[in-house]
């Protein structure tokens, strides 16, 4: 028996999946593609629903009343625990490929001249990194409010959560919106990476189209990347408590 | 001839006088070096130098000189074979330096490279690769007529491209994570387009890459390096055709 079909081999289904397919560094590389596209998918959506706040204050606040109730609540957390899951297994698969890289070459080279990545590229476990401790903040500031309670606990004239009023005041404060925006740029690098390699990790590449869509998904990072930050830094330069 | 005058360069080479010896740099004037010599002859200028100053001369791997062989390597300036597109280290001329520059000349480095002696790495994890997949089985028998098997122009051409890896390891010295997937995939690549290749397939994908995982060469992460230091100009098509295969063999688990 082959050394592959050792491995692949075993009692159970799931085992040799796990054994064969996710222990694997290619394994690892789709599975961090899939989930990597997931949570790029979500991020447009969260872009597209986040752009409300530009209308007037009824639109987010009912947008978000529509979200908390949708399918009595169950999708809402479905959601929820989708993206979760999706982040553990992507988070989970870059640091374990982190370390098994950095085994790969125990002595390093005394001078380096890179030749055809990107600094994106190389930055991708740090900006990784960075943006997962800007997320933990970013929870904590508007889906749990525990960062500022006050205004998280605000009503508006209909009794619902006044999202609208919550967002205008944390932008209104210049420290924030630089926080925002700094965390945007390591959001940006890694999508610029991300979304371009995403095809050759799962084995798609073809001379013409595969450059065709790696275009186009650093240009839906750009957009991306340009609308999130447009939220907090024309807030602040509209002034934030209407 | 060379319409050029010879130059003198400054070498920081390694030095390391076995496995287990630290080793470090060592500072070597070339003097009177040729443009038109090649990399190699320039490294012998200097060790016959060394030869007849009774010291030991700096060890580094060659064969064929031409280009073809694989066998020398070198990471100068800190790139394989200096970085020059399609340029392996024995096709490398000094023309592309200039009187009085410093080059560092250091050995590939990757843990299933480990150093033998100054610029000498063991590469036989490649041939490890290699014995896991690489291949077709076939029984033995008389000859088989020449073009019994017809193969589309557009295929050939397509195994044909990758099967001019050479195997220097230029890709895993370039990787940042010192992976050796476009080694594997190149050898994937010339047989999987091939009649004689597409019965083991998708076996030949899982094995190899299996192997390259516990000979401890690291993962791709697309940043494409190795295409780039390729001195054969393997295309990261085959890395792709790999992964499909890989995915198709393990996660499909049709083998
Ligand atoms: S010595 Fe044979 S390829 Fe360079």
């Amino acid at each position: 028996m082959s050394e592959g079909e050792r491995v692949v081999r075993g009692a159970l289904p799931f085992s040799r999946l796990v054994g064969g397919f996710v222990m694997s560094s290619v394994g690892a590389k789709v599975i961090m593609a899939l989930t990597g596209v997931v949570l790029w998918l979500f991020l447009i959506g969260h872009l597209v629903g986040n752009l409300q706040i530009f209308q007037v204050p009824d639109a987010i606040n009912s947008y978000a009343v529509f979200l908390h109730t949708l399918g009595h609540g169950a999708a809402l957390w479905a959601v929820r625990a989708s993206l979760l899951a999706c982040l553990f297994a992507h988070v989970g698969m870059g640091l374990r490929l982190a370390a098994l890289n950095r085994a790969a070459r125990p002595v390093a080279y005394a001078k380096t001249r890179r030749l055809r990545t990107s600094p994106a590229a190389l930055w991708m476990a740090a900006s990784g990194v960075l943006l997962f401790v800007f997320l933990v903040f970013h929870l904590n500031h508007f889906t749990t409010g525990m960062f500022d309670p006050a205004s998280f606990g605000l009503k508006d004239a209909e009794g619902r959560q006044d999202v609208y009023r919550m967002v205008r005041i944390a932008f209104s404060n210049p420290g924030l919106v630089v926080v925002y925006v700094v965390a945007q740029l390591f959001v940006f690098s890694h999508l610029l990476h991300g979304t371009a390699s995403v095809w050759q990790s799962i084995g798609v590449n073809h001379p013409v189209w595969t450059p065709v869509l790696s275009g186009m998904g650093r240009s839906l990072a750009l957009l991306i990347f340009l609308g999130n930050i447009a939220i907090p830094v024309i807030i602040l330069i509209v002034g934030g408590r209407p | 001839m060379s319409s050029q005058k010879s130059m003198n360069l400054t070498l920081q080479v390694w030095r390391q006088k076995s496995k287990r010896d630290a080793g470090g740099f060592t500072t070597y004037q070339a003097k009177g070096i040729s443009p038109d010599q090649s990399f190699l002859e320039m490294l012998d200028v200097v060790n016959e130098e060394l030869i007849a100053k009774g010291e030991d001369p700096i060890a580094f791997d060659h064969d064929c000189r031409e280009g073809i062989c694989g066998m020398c390597s070198l990471y100068i300036n800190g790139a394989p074979h200096g970085g020059f597109p399609g340029t392996t280290t024995c096709q490398l001329h000094m023309r592309h330096f200039k009187d009085g520059d410093e080059i560092t000349i250091e050995p590939w480095r990757a843990k299933p490279f480990p150093v033998l002696k100054d610029l000498i790495v063991d590469r036989t994890s490649f041939d490890r690769l290699v014995q896991a997949g690489g291949y077709v089985s076939v029984n033995t028998g008389g000859a088989p007529d020449a073009n019994a098997v017809p193969i589309p122009k557009k295929e050939a051409d397509l195994a044909m491209d990758a099967a001019s890896c050479i195997g220097c390891g230029a890709c895993v010295a370039a990787c940042p994570n010192a992976s050796a997937m476009l080694f594997v995939s190149a050898k994937i690549s010339q047989l999987r387009h091939l009649p004689q290749g597409e019965a083991e397939r998708k076996k030949r994908a899982l094995n190899m890459l299996t192997r390259a995982d516990k000979e401890g060469f690291g993962a791709c992460r697309n940043h494409f390096e190795c295409e780039a230091a390729c001195p054969k100009d393997i295309p990261r098509r085959v890395m792709a055709e790999a992964y499909r295969d890989f995915i198709e063999a393990s996660a499909l688990r049709e083998e």
